[in-house]
């Protein structure tokens, strides 16, 4: 006979398997150090190149005016203001991703444990 | 109010018996419609505006997963704009690469916005969006909604400059380029729309996170006013030229759509509110219960009602036969 208290918690350990479990399952292998290290190299590099390309753009858009410019200019002053810029960008992204990976690492952790006591409590069903 | 609740009941009941069909269905027709769209506003001719070719990838996106349906509508504007020029096409890549480097890698859930927002915006209804998701969804999904409007901008940028563009030689890259560029900044339009949109995100969670009687229709209507009173605000301070007569009527469109759709995803009975108190040896628990209003609750009103007449007429006849 079919013990309908176990299909339950099977499909709810095979839905969370399927869904955000996946991405926790993933998380679990890492300890929290070495995840948010990760998360925020992968940050710094993605926003490291949006930074770059968004630069591109704006030195494309006003590429007429540069060059007309260009000998009138304080390169240094607008070096500075670039790289401050950057650094700006980066802080600021850096710090969300730092937040928002220690927030996800705690809650997949979370997540992980619960789905492991249950995990249990089916193996104890007969 | 019945015959709605039954339509809901009757539409609950065929989609948890063909929920893999619809899924299927569903998805392939907003990813057709959304390809669609963005053929239509570039007004193009070529292979990617082919209805066969438009199928086939709706066809595809039935099949994956949500998220893909803005991916792959980001390469049919990316695609789109190769047509226009190589330099058109590096502005709308490198636009999109950086909303996704920078706002959409947080919410990847959210991340349909990004082609829903400039669908709405197209047909005046801009708040309905940024209302849906605040009802749905968390505050975060500001990052998606405030890209979707920039790409608004953006296709708006070159498709009303896609006349002078092609009157320009291909190789004029500068000119073409400081063109393109100052029609997407010009104006403070995009700015004013991100912060209204953003506001009405925030607004709409606000009141539904509020949880007092009908607070999820007060938040539609909040999040639709709160729209409006950005754009007055805008057009009166920043001096942005919305049209208030069009905005205010999808505003007001936006409204009674999102309560619709607020009918269907969730409807409470406020009158059978039970409050309950109760402890354990960490917690003292104040819960509030709302039950969920039902076809059968109208339907077990009436039999109740025709009952006790039924009883009180038994009871009439029999003491008349005394």
């Amino acid at each position: 006979m079919v013990d309908e208290k176990k299909v339950r918690t099977m499909i709810e350990l095979a839905r969370y398997e399927e869904g955000e479990g996946r991405e926790d399952l993933r998380i679990r292998h890492f300890y929290r150090g070495d995840y948010l290290t990760v998360q925020l190299i992968k940050n710094w590099f993605l926003t490291t190149i949006s930074y770059m390309l968004l630069l591109a753009l704006l030195v494309g858009g006003n590429l007429e005016f540069l060059m007309n410019n260009l000998d009138s200019m304080d390169l240094p002053v607008v070096i500075s203001l670039i790289l401050i810029g950057y650094i700006a960008l980066i802080g600021l992204y850096l710090s969300i991703a730092y937040i928002s990976s220690a927030v996800r690492y705690g809650r997949a952790r979370k997540r992980i444990r619960e789905y492991i006591v249950k995990l249990r409590s089916l193996y104890r069903m007969k | 109010m019945r015959g709605a609740l039954t339509v809901k009941d009757i539409l609950k009941k065929f989609y948890s018996g063909y929920s893999v069909y619809i899924d299927i269905i569903v998805k392939a027709c907003t990813a057709f419609a959304c390809f669609y769209w963005i053929a239509s506003v570039f007004e193009g001719e070529g292979i990617l505006a082919n209805t066969f070719i438009l199928l086939i990838a709706a066809l595809l996106c039935s099949v994956l997963p949500f998220r893909f349906i803005p991916i792959v509508s980001a390469a049919f504007i990316v695609g789109h704009s190769f047509s226009l020029g190589i330099d058109v096409f590096a502005v709308c890549a490198i636009i999109l690469l950086a909303l996704t480097f920078l706002f959409l890698r947080f919410v990847p859930d959210d991340s349909p916005a990004i082609i829903f927002m400039p669908i709405a915006m197209h047909f005046g209804l801009a708040a309905l969006v940024p209302i849906c998701y605040g009802l749905r969804k968390r505050p975060s999904a500001v990052l998606a909604i405030g890209s979707g409007c920039i790409v608004h901008y953006l296709l708006a940028a070159v498709t009303s400059n896609k006349d002078a563009l092609l009157a320009f030689e291909k190789t004029e890259y500068v000119a073409r380029l400081t063109l393109l560029m100052e029609s997407i900044s010009a104006g403070n339009e995009m700015i004013v729309s991100i912060l209204a949109l953003a506001g009405v995100v925030v607004i709409v969670y606000a009141f539904r996170r509020l949880g007092f009687a009908h607070s999820y229709e007060v938040a539609c209507v909040a999040g639709g006013v709160v729209y409006i009173f950005f754009i007055i605000l805008g057009n009166s301070i920043s001096l942005t030229e919305f049209d208030l007569a069009r905005e205010g009527i999808g505003a007001a469109a936006a409204i009674v759509i999102s309560l619709i759709l607020q009918f269907f995803w969730l409807s409470l009975d406020y009158k059978k509110v039970e409050v309950l108190e109760f402890e354990d040896d960490q917690y003292y628990y104040h819960v509030k219960a709302v039950p969920k209003i039902t076809a059968e609750d109208f339907a077990g009103t009436e039999e109740a009602d025709e009952e006790s007449v039924n009883f009180e007429q038994k009871l009439e006849d029999s003491l008349r036969n005394l």
